[in-house]
């Protein structure tokens, strides 16, 4: 049976119409749901990384447009200001990510008042699992960054430990922490503290 | 319903999508790294290819064969989408795991594959019967080499970060085998031994 | 950075360091399936760079006018871009079997395969819509860079099929056990290639 011109594009377009909708119903459905889990994810990396934080708020456009300018091939998604519960600014979070070996291992860090290091969660990956992504798996690995002072260089950091054998993912990390350093002393320090 | 089964069975061993047909490789050697995104993966593969398998095969009649390929990947693409949207919504770490491969799952030629020598020509009953078994045949094999992978490679199987199951401590495994070099290597040998274990039973047989 | 190091890097880093088949395993299914004879292979790597470069820059416009002005981008993109691909290899192998008799003969067959070859997927959608991979570039990309980095991914394609094929025809001479002649000992060649490929990874400190 030969099937008229018509007909072909109809078929075609009935069933991209029916695929659309129900595809966008199914969005309706599972959009608010991804957004509260990407929500959920953040704040509760924020939390980890500052304790004593009682809310988040995002910086100003212009103070992360800054930011990122000085990123170079890493990457400053976010910065946030640390309130506690009387409003008053207790630090920064910072999410940040650098090229591991997997593509960019995203962290989230933490620096208190003063730019020293009070926390970092790895947010995201493509690490390979069980080798790269060991840099999360070993806590000490992380470990080693808290408590680094304000204004701190790559030199610095350069001493630390690497995880043998995962040493492109230990470096992807460390990158992340460097240009926070750089953006803490460039640019938060001069931004101000709210209230 | 013996017929029914004879075409769950197919799927399974004799025509068994990885190890015979050899086809919807990519992802395989992709996301065999850990067990539990193995099983997920599984889990989309065997839920798109009943779905869009049973449903061309119900509208089987009504699709004119000159557009039959566009329809079958519109048919296939959504419920590829329906999987992504709701892994990302319920299951975030293991989406993040799996990642590009949810989506890829529409190029999976086994998908496409069915839908255009099975589904377009047999019954809606056969036709489940046939993405189930080619379904679960794939994610058998996908399983096994996951747990190759990680218990060797990294020496200890996780779900959801809970250790299930470890090697004694010390093991320092091939870390190679959770690389993507060590995948092949190790596909490789899986095949070849697949291959003498049938050639060794067949030779029995004659003797 | 100047812009000539910057496309190069994007072209290199999508070519060698983050090759589509070796080191993504995206695009396997043809990788093993017509790896066989060195006149399939150049054939197939010429039409995945044609409708790769095709496909992406149609994804791009796409996604940049169309779905995501709309917003629905999120949902539709998969329907979108494979109807797009299947449509444009069609289309492609309809003009080149009437004006192009030569480049048809060259490249034609293997065309209806490309549809399903999740390279070209994979591209067209890293382009278009960045962070899918979670490759060299999270940013959007420009119309430039999209093209850059479809040339890097398919002349990496290319690279990758070529070198593969000529070991591949000289294993068939080679005395290999029994057991493993064909496919076994294929996929351990395909292994020891893609460590090669794993030394790549230091270049530049990409």
């Amino acid at each position: 049976m030969k099937s008229s011109p018509l007909r072909l594009i109809l078929s075609v377009l009935v069933v991209c119409v029916v695929a659309a909708a129900g595809l966008a119903a199914t969005y309706a459905v599972t959009a608010p749901e991804i957004a509260a889990q990407e929500k959920a994810a953040e704040a509760d990396a924020l939390r980890g990384v500052l304790p004593d934080a009682a809310t988040f708020e995002p910086v100003d456009d212009a103070v992360l447009i800054a930011a990122q300018e000085l990123a170079g091939d890493s990457k400053v998604d976010a910065i946030f200001r640390a309130l506690d519960t009387s409003g008053k600014q207790i630090g920064w979070g910072v999410k940040v990510g650098s090229r591991g070996y997997g593509g960019y291992i995203n962290l989230v860090l933490g620096l208190d008042r003063d730019g020293k290091v009070s926390g970092a969660t790895i947010l995201t990956m493509n690490e390979t699992p069980g080798l790269g992504t060991r840099i999360q798996t070993e806590p000490s690995f992380l470990e080693q960054y808290l408590g680094l002072p304000a204004g701190f260089t790559e030199k610095d950091v350069k001493a630390l430990d690497m995880i043998s054998g995962a040493t492109k993912s230990s470096r992807g990390v460390r990158n992340s922490v460097v240009v926070t350093s750089i953006v803490f002393d460039q640019v938060l320090k001069d931004a101000g503290e709210v209230r | 319903m013996r017929e029914w089964i004879r075409v769950f069975k197919a799927g399974l061993s004799v025509e068994n999508p990885l190890t015979i047909l050899m086809i919807g490789l990519c992802a395989t050697l992709a996301v065999s790294t850990q067990v539990q995104g193995a099983m997920f993966m599984g889990v989309a593969v065997i839920f798109v290819l009943v779905m869009s398998n049973t449903l061309i095969s119900a509208f089987r009649k009504v699709i004119p064969s000159e557009v039959r390929i566009p329809v079958f990947i519109v048919i296939i693409a959504s419920f590829v989408t329906i999987v992504d949207l709701f892994m990302k919504a319920f299951f975030p770490p293991i989406y993040a795991v799996l990642g590009i491969w949810i989506p890829l799952i529409v190029v999976n030629c086994i998908i496409l594959g069915r839908a255009e020598a099975f589904a377009y020509h047999n019954s809606v009953w056969l036709s489940t019967a046939d993405g189930l078994g080619m379904g679960v045949g794939y994610s058998i094999v996908l399983v096994v080499l996951a747990f190759l992978r990680e218990f060797f490679g990294s020496g200890r199987i996780e779900f959801f970060g809970q250790a299930i199951l470890k090697m004694p401590a010390g093991y320092a495994g091939p870390t190679i085998l959770m690389m993507f070099p060590g995948a092949f290597i190790l596909f490789g040998l899986i095949i070849a031994l697949m291959r003498w274990l049938n050639e060794r039973s067949s030779t029995r047989k004659a003797a | 950075m100047s812009a000539i190091s910057h496309y190069m890097l994007l072209f290199v880093g999508a070519a060698l360091i983050n090759n589509i088949l070796l080191t993504r395993f995206i695009g396997l299914c043809s990788f093993f399936g017509i790896s066989n004879s060195m006149h399939t292979a150049f054939g197939m790597s010429a039409a995945v760079i044609f409708v790769m470069m095709m496909a992406s820059t149609t994804t791009w416009i796409v996604w940049v006018f169309l779905l995501a002005p709309l917003g629905v981008g999120e949902f539709l993109y998969i329907p979108a871009f494979i109807l797009i691909i299947a449509a444009l290899v069609q289309f492609v192998e309809l003009y080149l079997r009437k004006y192009s008799p030569v480049l048809y003969r060259a490249m034609g067959i293997y065309l209806p395969l490309i549809t399903t070859n999740c390279a070209v997927l994979a591209a067209a959608t890293e382009v278009a819509k960045p962070g899918f991979f979670k490759m060299a570039m999270t940013y959007n990309y420009t119309i430039g860079e999209a093209l850059v980095y479809t040339l890097g991914i398919s002349f990496g394609f290319g690279f990758a099929l070529i070198t593969f094929t000529a070991l591949r025809e000289r294993l068939d001479i080679a005395p290999v056990p029994r057991v493993l002649k064909g496919n076994p000992m294929s996929f351990i060649t395909a292994g020891l290639l893609s460590l090669a490929y794993v030394g790549f990874a230091g270049w530049f400190g990409l």
